[in-house]
Parts: C-alpha cells; structure tokens; sequence
C-alpha cells in the first residue's frame, strides 16, 4: 500500500478567515433551468473554437456547438449548448474574464431539455484503451478543465499524454467562498474516485497524487480504504493555506517539481484536475453526459442566502443572484475574490472555470474603523484579534487604508508563494521595466494576489504585475 | 436614507470639492488628509483584484509601535515627571507642524509614520531636556529629522530613520545637553506617587535628582560605580533616556510587536543575540573596553533601539536574508564602536550605518523564485 499521510504544506501563503456569506456545510441543489443560455467559445484552458451551428438552429442539450481540428499549437476542445432549445444569437461578446472579443452562443430554452448523449462503446470503463478514453473525454469537454488542459491525442494542453508521468488531484479549496467543490467531494465521492481512475486510465496509468485538506478526516480514511490495494496512488495531507490548490504550488509542495516560468505543468510532465473534472470525467464515460453542469457558489456578504448550486454553464449570472441580493450596492465577482474579475453587467454567464459567482458589499465610509480591537477583520499580521468563535470575517471592497507609499515591509515577500519580491516587481511593472523586472522572475509569478492583499500601503501589486507580464507577452510575440 | 457616518463624509467631501475649486490645493490636502485619518480608508474600494483586502492599513500598522510605547510612557511620567509629557509635547507639536507645511507645499498626503517617528524620538532624548530653557534643542531636532526625511522623498523614500537622524545631529550638536546631565529617576521603593505629582526629579529633590551618566557611561568612566542587574533590568534607580531605561516594558512592547508581526525577529532578536554573543566574546579579551553579553544588552539603549529603531520598515531590508545580515551587521558594529570608541551612543550611529546599506543589501539579496528555467512558447 502506497498511501502514507502527511502533512505537507508550502512556505509563504496566507489561512483565510471565514468571510461572511460563506455557504460553509450547505448541500448542493439543483438551479433550475435558465431560460437563455450563454456559451463562450473559449471555455477554460481551450482556445476559442469555431461554431458549428447557426442563428435559428434547433440544439440538444449536450450538442457539439463548436469546435476547432487539432492543432498542437492552439490546444482546444469542444463546446456543448447547455441546454436545448433555439440558437438565438452568435455574436462577439467581451470574454468575462479578460475582456477579449470572443464568439458567444446564446440559446434559448424550449423548457424541455432533451440530452444528447456521447456517442461511446457501452463497455466497463476499465476495458477501454487510452485512446477510446481520451476521445470520449474530448468529445465531452472535459478536457478544457484545470489550469494546463487535460493532454489526449487531440491536442487538449500543451503536451502529450505519452509524456505524462503524474496525474495530481487537486481536492483542497483554500479560496475564500469556494465551497461548492468541496461540497461535491463529500456528495459524489464514488464518482469522484472512478472519474479520478478514468482520467488516470486515459493517462496511460500514471501514478496519482492527491492532495487533500487535513480537515477532512472522513474523506482521507474513505480514500485510504478505497485505494488502499493500488499502488498508483498516494494521498497526501495539505494545510488548508491558500493558495495550496494553485497548480504550480501543488506540484511542488506534493513531488518537489518546479514548473518553469511562463510554463504550465505539462511541461513538467504533471496534470492537475480538480474534483469537478474528475465527477465529469465519469459522468461523461460512465454516463455519456458531456459536461455542461458545474457546481458553483452563489456567496458573498451582499448575498442574502448563500448557496451551493448545480448550474448549466452558461447560466446567466443574473439568474442566480436576482432576488438574493441583500445590499443596494454590490460588487459581483465571476471566479475568486483575489484573483477574478468583477463584471458591471450581470449578464454574464458562469463558465467552464467558474467555482463561484461573489457578490460583495460595496466599501462605506466608516467613522474611526481601525480603532477597536477587529474581532471580525481577517489579517495576516497579529495587529487585529480575531476570534475564532465569531465565525465569519466581515468581507467588503474597502481597501481597509489609505494609499500610500510602499513602506517596505516586507509582508509581500513573507507572503508569496513563488518566493519573489512583489514590492520590486509592482515597481517595476509600474514604470514599464518589464525588462528589469523579467531578470527578478516575473513569469514566475502565479497571479495569487496575496501580495496585494496583505500590503498596508494598498498598493495594487497585482494589478501591476498583470499589467507587466502582458506587456512581457506582447514583447516576446511581437 | 444616510446613516451618521455617510453624512460626515458626505461634508468632508464638499468642503473637498469647495476648497479644490476655489484653487487651495494645499488647504484640500490638508483637508484631505483629516478625512483620511478620520475614515481610515473604509471608504476607498479596490478597483481590480483582490476585492477584498486585508484589514490592515497604514494606521494599524504604524499605531502598533505606539500602542507597543504606552508602558514606555507611563513609566517615563512616574519616573522623571510631568517634564516627559511636555517633551512629547514639543516634539510632537513642532514635528506635526513641519510635516504639515511641507504636506501642503509639496502637496503630498500626509503620513502616518510621523506620529510613530515624533513618538521615537521623544522616547530617546534624555529627561534633562525637559527643562524649559532646553525645549528648543528638542524643536530644533525634530525639525532637523524631518526636514531630512522630506529632503529625500518623504515617508517611505527616506534613507535614514527620522528619529535617529534628530537624534544624531543633536549628540553633534548639543553633546552636553545630550549625553551630560541626566535624572536619578523617582524611585517606586521610597517616591510613593513619584513623577505622578511632580514635574522633574529636579523640582522635587533638587541637586540631588542629577545624576552622572547612564549605565553605559558609568561603565566607559572608571571613576563611576557601574550599577547592579537588578537596576539595570528594572530600571529602578536607573538613570537613562526617557524611554530606554526600562528592559522589561521594552521586552513586553517588542513581544507585542513580534506577534503583530509589525517588526520582524530577523533584525530585532538577532540584532539583539549578535550584540549579546560579540559583546561577551570580546569581554574574554578586552574586560575593560567590552562589558559582557548581558550588560551590553541591557545598557545604552540597545533594547530600545533594536526594537523600535532598527525595526523601521522603511530604512530597513525587506528580503529575509537582508535582515539577518542587517541585524547582524548593527550588533557587530554597536558593540565595536561602544568598545573601541568609549562612545555610548554608538546603537544610533551603527543604525545610521546600517540604513546606508539597506538598499545595497535588498538588491543583492533578492530571493531565488520557486520555478524552473524560463520558457517560451514560440
Ligand atoms: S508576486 Fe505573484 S505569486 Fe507572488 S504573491 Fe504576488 S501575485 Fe502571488
Ligand atoms: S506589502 Fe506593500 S508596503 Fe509592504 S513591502 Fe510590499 S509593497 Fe511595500
């Protein structure tokens, strides 16, 4: 038995507080149908595909909408309708999280959804070969997931799966209000280990690496009684420090690998999926479903009820937050608080990609508000008592602080997982040095935000660094 | 409807608007910056991400040092009087003065750390100054350190710790008044309310109150008896700075702010150990030149200086190996200038020294990134 428990962790990162609107422990539910669907072209790692459909098409659920051939260079995968009804629109809309023009699919719903399921051989799953899973995996759209693309023989990531050697499991969430896949870890844990042994068959039978939070005890003894005869696989135990579940960091605090800079992991001959892609993966193999449903979470401290939920990607965020907001002026972010993208129209949809859909109070001026102990105030440093009985951090968009100049100390360096120096690097980019700031490893950095999060001065490190490392990338394509 | 708090910022932010149109660019800085000190910065939301932000900020982060000087203070009254109150006073009154004016010249928001660094230098002058006729010695050095600091930027470009600077130039200019005269301070044993109901040693006992030198003096001056442990780790009896004569409230603000992670062990703690191991190695070699480990800990301000002075964000390295070699650079020099020299005041001239090489040790000691070989996709 090849499964030994340890406790890993990395050095730098940060233990989030609970915030509020924290959809802790909550059973998913199932969304209801949306009544139009949006369905971006790029989804995840893909690179944006060409429909295949046209304005007035009748599509099932489950449909291939869009697709591209296999190109080496321009890894993509398809992309489904969501839900079956009518193709209303096909247009260029602004990607959510980058801003990009990107071809978008707007079905509307005939209220029926009527699937259309994978066409697959009907065997056990353990019978088929490589190929015949990574065509399955492929034609379902499961291979867009994670943050480097899952490799098949259709070009699905930057590699091939010949060159793999690992399959890493990401099963910790240490985002602030990412629940929902924690959540599907404990509701469908027997499609989560099948789909974890499909995406390793498709593989070539790599060794498995899981990485588990250390507060799910339940989870790690059911892991060990089931695995416990393979010799493929071990679990390891992970303090819950965000940001552990970034793919660079959980390969390196698992099988001491690094990922070169400006590289993915498949450089590295490393997957990572997390326990969404390994339920669609036996979904999609077992099932025939392609995968058009994710798990999300609908949270924040501008949220009134906030939820687990089943949602067709392509769901309409405005469907999911109408009516449950609770404050007049809230900011709503598509994907991580540190590390997504606030949208103005709630006319975006959740993507391939999105754990959760946040809506944050907006900042309001505060009389005196750093005077008091700060019971409810999340910190890095020890300046605010924090107690653990008041159970959730207050969470606003207030930089908490006046901008000023970097008074250099050091927090951004003790924070960050890469072991950089964020302060330089800020300064940098700001100044347009992308040179200078390339020789002190900026394409190392992994866009975490903690930097900027923890900085007393509020200087907005990441949003320089974004900034730098895109100049960075036009530079060396141009 | 607008609660109490929406109503004051909403005023604040006519008056703004009102003194920006009538062109007082200075007078709206100012303004600006009451606003800043009153709504600490709840009211600015983050434009991209991360939304939410740690809830630290300048004024925590810079009030803890603070919070970290209460004891020191307090000690400091019944010690040597109502005289310290009025020597926080001036440094206080002329030091928010000169950073006023240049705020509203230079028109750059005004800062939090002149509170902590108007705080620090009080805390290092000696109690004699808190006579009258020598108030303007402790204008003229406020002034001096934070027209220096100006001179390089402002907060967070200046080279030299402010308060070490004032300091400096007054053991130049002033080293009578400096390093001459100093208190027997109010004894708790035998003085009752002591400074409490006093306004200086002098007042209550007269001629008797001054006393010679500081520990650290005593112990360069054969002719002086050099004072026991137990005075010297409680501070009873102990005549010294206002604020560096009382080890055990130092280590209890320095704990504080360790745990706060405010100031970091790698400079404080092994600035600390360095000056207490060097010390007492050379002590084997040289007894009279070099106290051992624990004495040179506990006299001329090392504590107070490795916690508070050192420490400063700003003037010292921000990468981890850079303050270890930082604080092993300030105790080695420390205890080889208060050696060779018979000086006492060598912690403020070691951290003048070590401030010059900030920047150089931040850039050769950048850290390695945890990540392969850069590569490329094209
Ligand atoms: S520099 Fe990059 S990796 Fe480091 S903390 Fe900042 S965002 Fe994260
Ligand atoms: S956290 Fe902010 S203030 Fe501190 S060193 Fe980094 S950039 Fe400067």
């Amino acid at each position: 038995m090849a499964v030994l428990g340890s406790l890993k962790t990395f050095k730098g990162g940060h233990y989030f507080g609970l915030f509020e609107g924290t959809p802790r422990g909550k059973r998913l539910s199932q969304a209801p149908l949306p009544k139009r669907a949006i369905v971006f072209l790029r989804q995840g790692f893909s690179a944006e595909v060409a429909p295949l459909v046209q304005v007035g098409d009748r599509v099932k659920t489950g449909q291939i909408i869009g697709k591209n051939d296999p190109n080496p260079q321009k890894p993509s995968t398809p992309v489904h309708a969501t839900i079956s009804g009518r193709v209303a629109k096909i247009e260029k809309l602004p990607h959510p999280l980058d801003g990009r023009p990107t071809l978008a699919v707007t079905i509307e719903s005939d209220g029926q959804d009527a699937w259309q399921l994978l066409e697959r051989p009907t065997l056990n799953y353990e019978r088929l070969s490589a190929e015949e899973l990574g065509k399955i995996l492929y034609d379902a759209g499961v291979t867009s997931g994670g943050q480097a693309g899952f490799p098949t023989a259709f070009a699905t990531a930057y590699g091939t799966p010949e060159r793999i050697r690992y399959l890493v499991i990401n099963a910790i969430e240490t985002e602030p209000y990412f629940e929902a896949t924690d959540q599907l870890l404990y509701e469908e844990f027997d499609k989560f280990v099948n789909g974890m042994k499909i995406l390793r068959q498709a593989l070539g039978n790599v060794q498995v690496h899981i990485g588990l939070g250390y507060n799910k005890p339940r989870i790690y003894e059911e892991l060990i009684t089931r695995l416990e005869y393979y010799d493929w696989c071990t679990v390891h135990q992970l303090l819950p420090k965000y940001p552990q579940g970034d793919d660079a960091v959980l390969v390196r605090t698992l099988l001491d690998l690094l990922v070169p800079q400006g590289g993915y992991v498949t450089d590295i001959q490393c997957v990572v999926q997390d326990v969404q892609q390994c339920v669609a993966a036996y979904e999609a193999v077992v099932e025939g479903k392609p995968f058009v449903e994710r798990v999300i979470s609908v949270a924040g401290s501008a949220v009134k009820e906030p939820k687990n939920l089943r949602v067709r990607i392509g769901t309409p965020i405005s469907e999911l937050l109408d009516n449950n907001l609770s404050a007049a002026r809230a900011r709503v972010i598509l994907g991580s608080v540190l590390r997504g993208r606030d949208q103005q129209s709630l006319d975006v949809p959740v993507l391939k990609e999105t754990p959760a859909v946040i809506a944050l109070k907006e900042a309001q001026p505060e009389l005196m508000p750093v005077a008091g102990p700060g019971f409810d105030r999340d910190s890095f440093t020890g300046a605010y008592i924090s107690l653990p009985w008041l159970k959730f951090k207050r969470a606003t968009t207030s930089l908490n602080g006046n901008q000023r100049a970097c008074v250099r100390c050091g927090y951004c360096l003790d924070v960050c997982p890469q072991n950089l120096f964020p302060a330089m690097l800020g300064e940098y980019c700001a100044h347009d040095l992308v040179s200078n700031a390339l020789e002190i490893d900026l394409m190392a950095c992994i866009e975490c935000g903690l930097c900027a999060y923890v900085c007393p001065s509020k200087i907005p490190l990441l949003e320089q660094i974004r900034k730098g490392k895109r100049q960075a990338l036009e530079e060396v394509s141009a | 409807m607008m609660g109490f708090p929406e109503r004051v910022y909403e005023f604040f932010e006519r008056v703004h608007h009102r003194l920006k149109e009538q062109k007082r660019e200075g007078l709206a800085i100012l303004w600006e910056g009451l606003k800043d000190a009153i709504f600490g910065g709840s009211d600015k939301a983050a434009r991209q991400a991360p939304y939410i932000r740690d809830a630290i900020g300048m004024q925590r982060y810079m009030g803890t040092p603070l919070i970290a000087c209460i004891p020191l203070v307090i000690a400091a009254i019944y010690c040597y009087g109502w005289s310290t109150l009025a020597i926080l006073l001036v440094t206080y009154v002329v030091g928010g003065i000169v950073e006023l004016t240049f705020c509203a010249i230079r028109r750059h928001e005004i800062t939090e750390g002149l509170l902590v660094t108007c705080m620090l230098y009080a805390l290092a002058l000696p109690p004699t100054l808190g006579r009258v006729e020598n108030w303007w010695i402790i204008a003229v050095g406020i002034a001096v350190a934070i027209v220096i600091k100006e001179i390089f930027g402002g907060s967070g470009y200046n080279i030299f710790n402010p308060a070490i600077t004032g300091r400096a130039f007054l053991l130049l200019t002033f080293p009578r008044e400096m390093t001459v005269y100093w208190y027997t301070p109010f004894n708790p044993l035998t003085d009752g309310l002591g400074g409490f109901v006093h306004w200086s040693p002098e007042t209550a006992k007269g001629i008797d109150a001054i006393a010679k030198a500081t520990p650290l003096g005593a112990f360069n001056d054969p002719n002086l008896p050099v004072p026991d442990l137990f005075t010297l780790v409680t501070g009873i009896g102990r005549a010294d700075s206002l604020g560096a004569g009382f080890p055990l409230l130092l280590l209890l603000g320095g704990a504080y702010m360790l745990y706060t992670r405010v100031i970091d062990w790698r400079v404080s703690i092994v600035m600390i150990v360095t000056t207490g191991l060097f010390s007492q190695f050379l002590h084997f070699i040289a007894p009279t030149r070099f106290p051992d480990g624990l004495f040179a800990v506990l006299s001329g301000g090392l504590l107070f200086a490795a916690f508070l002075n050192a420490t400063d964000p700003v003037t010292s390295p921000m990468t981890r190996r850079g303050k270890w070699i930082f604080g092993i650079m300030l105790g080695v020099l420390t205890v080889l200038g208060r050696g060779l020299t018979g000086y006492a005041e060598w912690v403020t001239f070691s951290i003048l020294i070590g401030n010059l090489f900030t920047p150089l040790l931040d850039r050769f000691t950048i850290p390695k990134a945890y990540a392969g070989p850069a590569i490329s996709r094209r």
